[in-house]
Order: structure tokens, then sequence, then C-alpha cells
């Protein structure tokens, strides 16, 4: 009647649950305030300065030098950087949404649909964060901007309906995707 | 011998367990749960009493004792759930369509794989382990929510959730294995769900050796804020920061 593994894995999840339970691994108190404090301690940063964290013209200016220890010490630097920028940007995320669930839970008229949607939100960006981290520690930080571009150029020469459209209105479509 | 010294410690740990909670009064904060308690230390006691002078008409006496133990088990999800939510009437209503949509999905999921195969064609062992699924997928709903929301439990509660959570988990991986494999060797699984439950127990006797009050969860200071203009606010915080993340890979 119900999947074996499907029984197997309702025993596995309940016991996973029950661990952070017993551990106080949920949205403690205690917890929220060492967020606080290390919201007061950062200073958010600049969009600006993170525009320049991952552009490779900086890169280029040191390549230009052709000093291959001043490249991997600048490229080890910016990887530092970039890693603490994700860090600092999951970290706001957390303080968001433990001040959510803080206020949200004294609410009478909270509402499950919309708490699911702001959760389903709130993962995607954790997602997004952790996968940014994984790029970040294997590719160098300007190398994210590369793979996008790269994705995006592959994702337009395999889309069929783009290569369909003739060629002054591909032409602004790409303009438009670049001003972006 | 083994499975009588199981049989023994389970009935002395659970008069051990009832003398603490009458004697700290617990059966006032839980009700039900102390309502299961006495009726699976009846239940122990009159099985072990059958299986000595009436072995024949043992086994019916379990799977029907089982099957009221299963039912008796929901109110004990009911009264974590109307304990630990008592403080957060809007979470405890979410929490409660919540359980609902389990209970109306794992039974609607029962009724349309196997129609008609409910009652009479499924084994004793098998209806079990559907019930048990139920219960699992009920208790896991809650524990999420109240994971989720940082919903703060006394220890007590929190000994009640961890301990019939073991055994719910327990139960279903023993029923499943048990339904996959046939009886098998005993040495496999048999003892499995009576050493979880020997480990139940001492969580339970544990947590609720004395009464320990719940801690009181801090209020957020809102400035009326109403739960739409709440949303609207962590939405647009979230929207931010997805900008932000938008930007450094935007080509």
């Amino acid at each position: 009647m119900i999947a074996f593994f499907g029984c197997i894995g309702v025993a596995v999840l309940l016991f996973v649950l029950l661990f952070f339970l017993g551990s106080g691994s949920g949205m403690d108190e205690r917890d929220l305030g060492d967020l606080e404090i290390a919201d007061t301690r950062e200073a958010s940063c600049p969009s600006e300065v993170v525009k320049q964290i991952f552009s490779a013209r900086d890169l280029q200016f040191v390549a230009r030098e052709a000093s291959p220890p001043l490249q991997h010490f600048f490229i080890g630097e910016r990887r530092r950087v970039a890693i603490g920028w994700i860090r600092r940007t999951s970290l706001d995320l957390r303080i968001a949404m433990r001040e959510h669930v803080r206020m949200a839970r004294e609410k009478e008229d909270i509402d499950a649909a919309t708490e699911v949607r702001v959760l389903l939100q709130y993962l995607r960006l954790r997602c997004l964060c952790g996968l940014l981290l994984a790029s970040a520690m294997v590719v160098r930080p300007s190398g994210l901007r590369e793979l996008a571009v790269y994705a995006s150029e592959l994702f337009r020469r395999l889309d069929p309906a783009h290569s369909l459209l003739p060629g002054p209105e591909r032409a602004s479509s790409r303009r438009l995707h670049s001003t972006r | 011998m083994l499975t009588q010294a199981i049989w023994w410690s389970t009935i002395i740990l659970e008069v051990v367990i009832l003398v603490r909670v009458s004697s700290e009064s617990l059966y006032r904060k839980f009700p039900i749960f102390c309502s299961y308690l006495v009726y699976v230390l009846l239940e122990e006691v009159t099985r072990f009493v059958v299986f000595h002078w009436w072995p024949g008409i043992y086994p019916d006496l379990y799977w029907d004792s089982q099957f009221v133990g299963v039912l008796v088990g929901c109110g004990v999800i009911f009264e974590i759930y109307r304990v630990g939510l008592k403080e957060f009437p809007g979470t405890a209503r979410m929490a409660r369509n919540l359980l609902l949509f389990v209970f109306a999905m794992v039974f609607a999921k029962a009724l349309v794989t196997s129609p008609g195969a409910w009652w009479s064609g499924l084994t004793a062992v098998k209806l079990e382990r559907d019930l048990r699924i139920v219960q699992s997928g009920a208790l896991l709903a809650l524990v999420a929510v109240l994971l989720l929301y940082a919903i703060p439990l006394g220890n007590n509660l929190k000994g009640i959730t961890m301990g019939y959570g073991i055994f719910l988990g327990a139960s279903v991986l023993e029923l499943t294995l048990m339904i996959r494999l046939g009886d098998g060797p005993p040495a496999l699984w048999a003892y499995l769900r009576s050493a979880a439950y020997l480990a139940v127990l001492l969580i339970w006797l544990l947590n609720l050796w004395s009464y320990r009050d719940a801690p009181k969860p801090s209020r957020a200071i809102t400035l009326d804020e109403d739960y739409n203009m709440l949303v609207a606010n962590t939405r647009r915080r979230l929207q931010k920061t997805r900008l932000a993340l938008g930007k450094v890979v935007r080509p």
C-alpha cells in the first residue's frame, strides 16, 4: 500500500527532526541574540563594492603586471572577501527570517499558504547562497560572472524560440538582456 | 530469558514513571499522556498474564490491544499540540490545519491505493504500520512547526515528544521490515521495538522525574504591525537580498 522506501523515509525524517528538537537547533532566542550582535558589528557592503569583488577588471589589471605570485595573492584575497560577503548575506537572510517567525508566531491571523511562500522564497535564497559559496571556493570570484555569461550564451544558443527570431528582433532582445 | 527480562524491565519502568508523574502532579498538566501510560501498563500486565496462562488467545489480544494503543497514542500527539502551542493561538491554528492536511493525505492515499482493502484484506501488521505512518506524519508536521517557529518547549513536553517520536519511528521501521522480509530470523528486528521502547521509557523517566515549568516565550516588540504588513516587510527584505545576489552573477 505505502511504498517501502516511503515508510523508511518517514521514520528517518522523524528521527532527524527529533534530533534537531533534542539538540535545541531550532531558531532559539540565544541564537537570534548572537545574530543580532553580529548584525550590529558588521556594516553592510555597498553594491558597487560587491560588483567590484566579483568583477574581472581588477584581475585583468593585475594580470598585466605579469607577476604570478601577485596574481595568486590577489585571487586568494578576492576569494576571501567574496566568501565573507556571501556568508554575511546568508546571515542577513537568517536574521530576516528569524525576525519574521518570531513576530509571525504571535499573530492571530497567520496564514499557512503565505508562510509556505515566504519559507520557499527564503529556502531558494539560502540555496543560491550555498551555490555561490561553493562556486567561490572552487573557481575564482570573477569566474562566477564568467560562468553566468557562459551559461547565458549557451542558453541563448540552445533556446529554439530565440533562434527562430528574425535578425533585428534577436539583436534587440540581446540588447535588452545585456542591460539587465 | 531476554524476552522475560525486557518484559519485566518495561513494567518496572512504567510503574516508576507513573509514581513520579503522580508525586509531581504531572497528570494535571498532561492528562492524556498519563492515561496513555496507565493504559500501556495495564496492557503489559494483561499480556504478561495471558501469555503465561492462556497462550491460545494471546495473538488476538495482542493485536486488539495494539490497535487501541494506536488510538490512545493519537491523543498523545493531540496533547503535544495542545500544550506546546497554547501560548500561540495563530500558530496552533496553522498547525491544526497542517495536521488535518497530513491526516487527509495519508488516508486518501491509503484508500485510493487499495479501495475496499482497508479493513478486510490487510493483515494486522500492515494495518498497524499504516496507522503508525499516519501518526508519524502528524508528529513530523507538528515538530516541523515547533522547530520552524522556535516554539519553546518545557523539558517535560520535550521528553514526551522525543520519546513518543522515537517509539513511532522504531515501530514504522520494524513493521516495514517485517512486512518486506517476512518473519525472518528473530535476531534481526524482533527486539528492535522492545529495545527502542526501553530507551523511550528511560527518556520519559529522566524528563518527567520532576515538574519543570515551560520557558516563557519572549514576546517580540511590535508596533501593532498587522500580519500582512509583516509579510510584506519580510518579502521586501528577501527581495533586496535576491537583487544583491543577482547583481553578482548577472552577465
